[in-house]
């Protein structure tokens, strides 16, 4: 059923597949790869050829492999603090908005305290405190400093739903409030969760490819912001090895599209109007007619 | 069902906050003064403008606002801010129907489940016992297949058929009153009779007592033994439908009537008559009979003063200086 629905939905297809190439060909890195991603295999900067698919770096070693081995790190953080930003977005913006009072007045304070702190300026204060920041730092950090703006969305859905007379409903037959929330309450949220969740992800990989790019990383770890960093660092584009620039960029690139158009997808997964069929025609009635919102 | 339940009301106050500032909060008054009795098997209907308060008052009882004053009692028991077990015990009896069937339902699980937990929660069914009891009140409330409706989601449904699901809600919880809220206003002119034949069933066969709080003066003659004619959080006419529908004494009642000489017209239209067509908002500090800018036998003394209750016969009230 999921499979049919994704059929009617293309652009989720597209970004699918992509995403799943990556995750697999990174998860089959030590398969694939032809060389040992940090060993001397050839000439410093050698042009692609049958030899080296993509060419090789400044250090002589093979840029597929580096690329591969790459992804494993830069997905890795991407998901890892794509889960901890969701998570906490959500268990704040949830208690937030349903029990309201003290709590809510505490948990919005923390929330706009983040907001108003620029994001990449932060990060860039905090990585360089700490020196040369290993990837799950990283990811660390970028989870507990991104959560605030799907804390408020999600505290926002939260409060509109709470007043709904399905929630009240639920209530008058007893439910406990643990119930409503996971049971009743988280259900009606899927689908801002899961783009929010997309959305981290791209943010992270992002935030985590600047951060080594300018140099703030683990130069000795191998992601797609490190070896863009080396490739900085070599002046490859001045010696005319654009491979060794261009490579990590497009990897960044296509897994950033591949998650954005898998977004497309999330809207019809968590909505059970949407799941029968000729879901798309009958969502764009709905929305003519008002029933329900983009 | 064993012993007979009463629901008394006693002298209800509502202040709702409308506006000032949070130190200095500016209130109007939802509901002044209002009592009434809600018994098993028997039902009273609750008519009146939009904004007259009716909501609030089904809402009070079920404990969805606090009350600003008045008691609320089941069986002489006070019922207001219950706590734990007993106000569990308290809502399985008391259910509310809410005006919206297309709000009322979580869009996100199918109709087994809303049927489910309140069965789960108060009757503690499991298993087969518990599919049993869901399909058989599904089938009580007239949705068949009850196999294949339970398995549908809200979406599915027609608004008669998801009013439908509210009340075997109501029933599966084991109710033994159900406050109505406008149950079958959002419903086509079609549908309604249905809904409203269900209501009258659960009343004669399973001695439900109901609210049934309606704009529909008409409706409300064909289910209701007794009814309340509400005005800006004032009761200003009760006691047995057929007199006040037939001989209305109090003049806000009589220009409802008169406003709906076809009896399947709905009354939700701004009534026109009277002196002037607005209607008031009630403050805490308001003085006189609400109704007295309207009224077109007003004098300075009805501007003045609140009239009290009249009783004009064995089960017939009103509130109006004229029969004072
Ligand atoms: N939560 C609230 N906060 C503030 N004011 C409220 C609230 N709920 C109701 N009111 C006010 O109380 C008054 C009575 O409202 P209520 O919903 O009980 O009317 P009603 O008779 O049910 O009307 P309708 O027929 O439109 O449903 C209205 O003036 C309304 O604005
Ligand atoms: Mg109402």
């Amino acid at each position: 059923m999921f499979f049919k629905l994704l059929i009617r939905n293309p652009q989720a297809v597209i970004g699918m597949s992509i995403m799943a190439f990556f995750i697999v060909i990174s998860l089959a890195a030590p398969i694939i790869a032809p060389y040992d991603p940090e060993a001397r295999v050839g000439l410093p900067h050698e042009a692609p050829s049958s030899e080296h698919l993509f060419g090789t770096s400044r250090m002589g070693r093979d840029v597929f492999s580096q690329v591969l081995y790459a992804g494993q790190i830069s997905i890795t953080v991407g998901i890892t603090a794509g889960l901890i930003t969701t998570f906490i977005a959500l268990a704040t913006g949830l208690s937030a908005g349903y029990f309201g009072g003290r709590i809510d007045e505490v948990i919005t304070f923390a929330t706009n305290v983040i907001l108003v702190l620029p994001q990449l300026p932060l990060l860039l204060v905090l990585a360089a405190f700490l020196g040369e920041v290993s990837p799950a730092l990283i990811a660390f950090i970028i989870g507990v400093t991104s959560w605030a703006w799907g804390s408020r969305v999600i505290r926002s859905q939260t409060l509109a739903l709470r007043e709904k007379e399905f929630i009240k409903a639920a209530e008058l037959i007893g439910e406990p409030a643990r119930r409503i929330i996971f049971i009743e309450l988280l259900p009606n949220l899927i689908s801002i969760i899961g783009s929010g969740f997309i959305g981290a992800v791209i943010y992270a990989v992002m935030t985590q490819a600047t951060l080594e790019f300018i140099g703030l990383g683990d130069p000795t770890s191998i992601s797609w912001g490190t070896m863009l960093y080396h490739a900085q660092t070599s002046s490859a584009i001045y010696v005319g090895a654009w491979w060794d620039l261009l490579v990590p960029c497009v990897a960044i690139s296509l897994f950033g599209a591949s998650l954005a158009l898998l977004n497309f997808a999330v809207d019809e997964v968590a909505n059970p109007k949407l799941r029968a069929k000729g879901a798309l025609r009958r969502y764009k009635r709905m929305l003519k007619r008002g029933e329900v919102k983009a | 069902m064993s012993e007979k339940l009463t629901l008394t009301v006693k002298g209800l106050k509502k202040d709702f906050r409308s506006g000032g500032t949070t130190l200095n909060p500016k209130k109007m008054r939802a509901l002044n003064d209002v009592s009434l009795n809600l018994e098993s098997g028997k039902a009273l209907a609750i008519v009146g403008e939009s904004g007259s308060g009716k909501s609030t008052i089904a809402k009070i009882i079920t404990g969805i606002h606090d009350p600003t004053g008045g008691e609320i009692e089941l069986n002489g028991k006070n019922v207001v801010k219950l706590k734990g077990d007993d106000k569990r015990k308290f809502r399985q009896k008391v259910q509310m129907v809410f005006q919206d069937p297309f709000a009322s339902l979580n869009p996100t699980h199918t109709i087994r489940h809303h049927i489910e937990r309140p069965l789960k929660i108060h009757r503690k069914l499991k298993g087969d016992a518990l599919e049993a009891e869901v399909l058989r009140v599904l089938t009580e409330v007239g949705l068949t297949p009850a196999k294949a409706t339970a398995d549908k989601y809200p979406h599915e449904l027609s608004g008669g058929q998801r009013q439908r699901v509210n009340i075997a809600r109501g029933m599966a919880a084991g109710a033994e009153i159900i406050l109505a809220d406008e149950p079958t206003s959002m419903l086509d002119v079609s549908i309604r009779i249905g809904v409203l034949n269900l209501m009258s069933d659960m009343k004669d066969k399973h001695d439900i007592g109901f609210m049934y709080i309606t704009h529909d003066i008409a409706t409300a003659r064909y289910f209701a033994e007794q009814t309340a004619v509400m005005y800006v959080g004032h009761m200003v006419e009760w006691g047995d439908t057929e007199t006040i529908t037939q001989a209305p004494k109090h003049p806000y009642t009589q220009l409802l009537i008169s406003a709906v000489p076809d009896p399947s017209k709905r009354i939700d239209a701004p009534l026109q008559g009277g002196e002037r067509g607005e209607i008031p908002v009630w403050y805490p500090d308001s003085v006189g009979c609400p109704f007295a800018e309207r009224c077109l036998s007003a004098t300075d003394h009805c501007r003045k003063e609140m009239p009290g209750v009249t009783q004009l016969a064995d089960n017939h009230f009103t509130r109006c200086h004229l029969y004072s």
